[in-house]
């Protein structure tokens, strides 16, 4: 027998079968690796899509896919106590209720005169945020998010960013009625870090159409306002958590739908052994 | 082209190698890479643990007569047990063939209590005699009417014969047994050994205790006859290392830190609850189901199966008479217990349970503690007398509308806190069942009342 030429052979047949279980591994291996970024035509054709089922689209749809981690958040209660006291305790104190709850959502409220209309929206906004960085200040470091109008009110909404990504879950809401801060929220979760593996997110355009599937015969009519990949988790009464990547799909009347970015799934309350 | 001698070799080598590296890869699972997990356990599992249902439906205690007012109680995990039961002696001797339907005959219990060589074996919870009689003699019941049963009482002198409890009939039903000579001989001989030995002795209790009805047959044990406490602590329960158990890919999983200590884990329609004394929750959703799943024997092997898979299988594992948790979720739930050296552990809940649907499992909770030593008691043993003159007390208090004031067993166990709950002791406890199927537990210790289970078929 000619061992020379078996040798051989046997090599070419490994090299096939190696370049075989290479490719099968490297497709197991790139859910963790960011997925390849939209093309314009993928966006417009899902676009085109949801359109057609009722509902405009009023905002970009992201293209990129990174791949992210959990968030790992504790309850900022501490922080929420510190902002209750000045709302209720400092020289300028605009006076009022503030109640910290037990599920770590602290809400103001205050009676208000009588107004001739809503605001302008951008002065409603700077209104908003000056009494939010007076009030609540570092470290939630908030930044504006969105603003939605509520008659003769507005309620803007500011929101705290994690390395850059948008933590949903640790927000300021300010009802701004005539030119007065009428009520607030504030939630306030600590980054502590992130736990698991890197995956790649799905497309924004799958949360979005998840989003109005979610909504069902609700979303015709209605319009996609903004599309954003932050973190966001229920509200626990515990230690610390994980907060998972999202995709938020907001709707122009407020209403915000959050999609797990690395299932595709509609994140719902839910919780065992209680 | 020819390619050099050493470089093919060391080619080769090393391609054969990366094969089987990336082959080994792809068939565990490329870490952190597994495809969605948002599944029920099914219940065909690719490869079968070994579950053995001799043993974890064998008879909880084995009681032996020798005459004389002069019987011995064995239980599972002693010495004596596994002569008789685990080693297979009882069931060659005396239950390999079977053989006729079961007729309802005239029998005397009492006599063959009173005689010697007379065996009754008591089982932890009711079970199909078909089942029984397939687990003793290997093959399908051909017996016709099948009904439940939780005493076998053998005679094994004259006319050799099985009589079977019937809880539906109330009343016992004869089988027809035929010994095999030798393994009868060496039964006899064992037997004779064992009535001679210094086995701990227990009497017929009397017809009454402080005025309250006792059940013929219900054995106590002598003054003296004393078990230790245990020191107890929760399974080893590193979180990490037992979610890779329930959720194929951690990574679509979030974990919850508890400010108590406990642990949880969810992903997609699964959730599993790591309390820190070592107890676990776990739940999946299933879609409701309105009709029983599977026969009870067949759903006590799917479940322990995968109580097998999932903590593995307790010393002493058997079906327990206990409630569970999570009831009414339309699961079909198989409950269980495991014993110290025989003696049972009760609680208020199961300490292990399985909710079984066609879809899966849906629910197991399993609160096992792990025995570091046994610890004396710092009093002497509360006699069984004593402990039922305190429960009849109490239940005078409790239902005030009355329990029937009659007991039909009297025997020792465990006491075990529910999941969640840290306990460094397990103490002895009397349990008591009186004939309207409500159960005692009286520490053996104190004499405090743990509290009452209601049983039921």
């Amino acid at each position: 027998m000619d061992w020379s030429r078996a040798k051989s052979a046997l090599i070419v047949a490994f090299l096939v079968l190696d370049l075989f279980l290479g490719w099968q591994v490297r497709n197991r291996v790139v859910g963790m690796e960011p997925g390849s970024d939209l093309t314009v035509a993928d966006v417009r054709s899902v676009q085109a899509k949801i359109e057609a089922g009722g509902v405009r689209v009023e905002c970009p749809l992201p293209r990129s896919r990174p791949s992210l981690s959990y968030l790992v958040v504790r309850p900022g209660t501490a922080v929420l106590r510190d902002t209750q006291a000045r709302l209720l305790g400092a020289e300028d104190s605009p006076g009022g209720l503030a109640t910290l709850l037990d599920n770590g959502v602290l809400i103001y409220t205050r009676e208000v005169g009588s107004h001739a209309g809503a605001m302008p929206k951008n002065d409603a906004i700077g209104a908003a945020r000056a009494f939010v960085e007076r009030f609540a200040g570092r470290p939630m470091d908030l930044e504006f998010d969105y603003a939605v109008a509520l008659g003769e009110a507005w309620l803007i909404n500011f929101c705290s960013k994690f390395d850059g990504k948008p933590v949903f879950d640790s927000y300021a809401r300010v009802l701004v009625r005539g030119a007065e801060v009428a009520e607030a929220r504030f939630s306030w979760f600590e980054p502590v870090g992130y736990s698991q593996q890197r995956r790649s997110v799905v497309a924004s355009t799958d949360a979005v159409m998840a989003a109005v599937a979610e909504l069902g015969g609700g979303a015709r009519g209605q319009s996609v306002a903004g599309v954003s990949l932050g973190y966001h988790s229920e509200p626990y009464d515990a230690k610390q958590w994980e907060s998972v990547p999202v995709w938020r799909v907001l709707f122009g009347s407020g209403q915000a739908v959050y999609v797990n970015a690395h299932t595709g799934e509609v994140e719902r309350p839910e919780r065992p052994g209680r | 082209m020819r390619i050099p001698e050493p470089f093919a070799t060391v080619s080769l080598v090393v391609l054969v190698g990366l094969s089987l590296a990336m082959s080994g890869w792809l068939l565990m699972g490329v870490p952190g890479t597994a495809p969605s997990s948002d599944q029920p356990f099914t219940l065909e599992v690719a490869e079968k643990p070994n579950v053995d249902m001799q043993s974890v439906l064998g008879p909880s205690r084995i009681v032996l007569h020798f005459g004389e007012n002069r019987h011995t109680v064995v239980l599972r995990g002693s010495a004596d047990y596994r002569t008789l039961w685990g080693g297979g002696l009882l069931q060659r001797a005396a239950l390999g063939r079977v053989s006729g339907p079961p007729r309802e005959v005239p029998v005397n219990i009492k006599a063959i209590r009173s005689e010697a060589g007379g065996i009754e074996l008591l089982y932890p919870v009711k079970v199909p005699v078909s089942y029984l009689v397939r687990l003793w003699t290997g093959y399908a019941w051909t017996g016709g009417q099948d009904f439940l049963t939780d005493r076998v009482v053998l005679s094994v002198a004259g006319d050799p014969a099985a009589f079977a409890y019937s809880c539906d009939h109330e009343k016992f039903f004869r089988l027809d047994v035929t010994p095999v000579p030798k393994e009868a001989a060496e039964l006899a001989s064992h037997l004779k050994y064992m009535s001679g030995g210094s086995h701990p002795r227990w009497v017929q209790a009397p017809a009454e205790i402080n005025g309250v009805a006792v059940a013929e047959g219900i054995l106590l044990p002598q003054s003296g006859y004393a078990v230790p406490a245990l020191e107890v602590r929760g399974e080893q329960t590193d979180p990490d290392a037992i979610v890779q158990k329930f959720f194929l890919d951690r990574s679509v999983v979030r974990r919850i830190d508890e400010r108590d200590g406990a642990v949880i884990y969810m992903g997609g329609q699964q959730g599993l609850r790591i309390y820190p004394p070592g107890a676990i929750d776990y739940r999946c959703l299933l879609e409701p189901e309105k009709a029983p799943l599977l026969d009870y024997p067949t759903a006590l092997e799917k479940a322990l199966e995968f109580v097998a898979g999932h903590g593995g299988l307790p010393e002493g594992i058997h079906p327990a008479d206990l409630a569970g948790r999570g009831r009414g979720m339309g699961l079909q739930e198989v409950r269980l217990s495991y014993c110290w050296r025989g003696y049972p552990v009760w609680g208020a809940e199961a300490p292990i349970v399985v909710g079984l649907s066609s879809q899966g499992v849906g629910l197991y909770v399993r609160n096992v503690r792990v025995v570091l030593a046994p610890v004396n008691l710092s009093r002497p043993m509360m006699s069984p007398e004593k402990a039922l003159d305190i429960l009849s007390r109490h239940w005078a208090t409790v239902f005030p509308e009355g329990v029937k004031r009659s007991v039909k067993d009297i025997q020792i166990g465990y006491w075990s806190l529910p999941a969640g709950e840290t306990q460094d002791v397990m103490k002895p406890v009397w349990v008591i069942e009186s004939e309207s199927g409500l159960k005692g537990f009286v520490d053996a210790e104190s004499g405090a009342v743990w509290g009452e289970e209601r049983t039921g078929p």
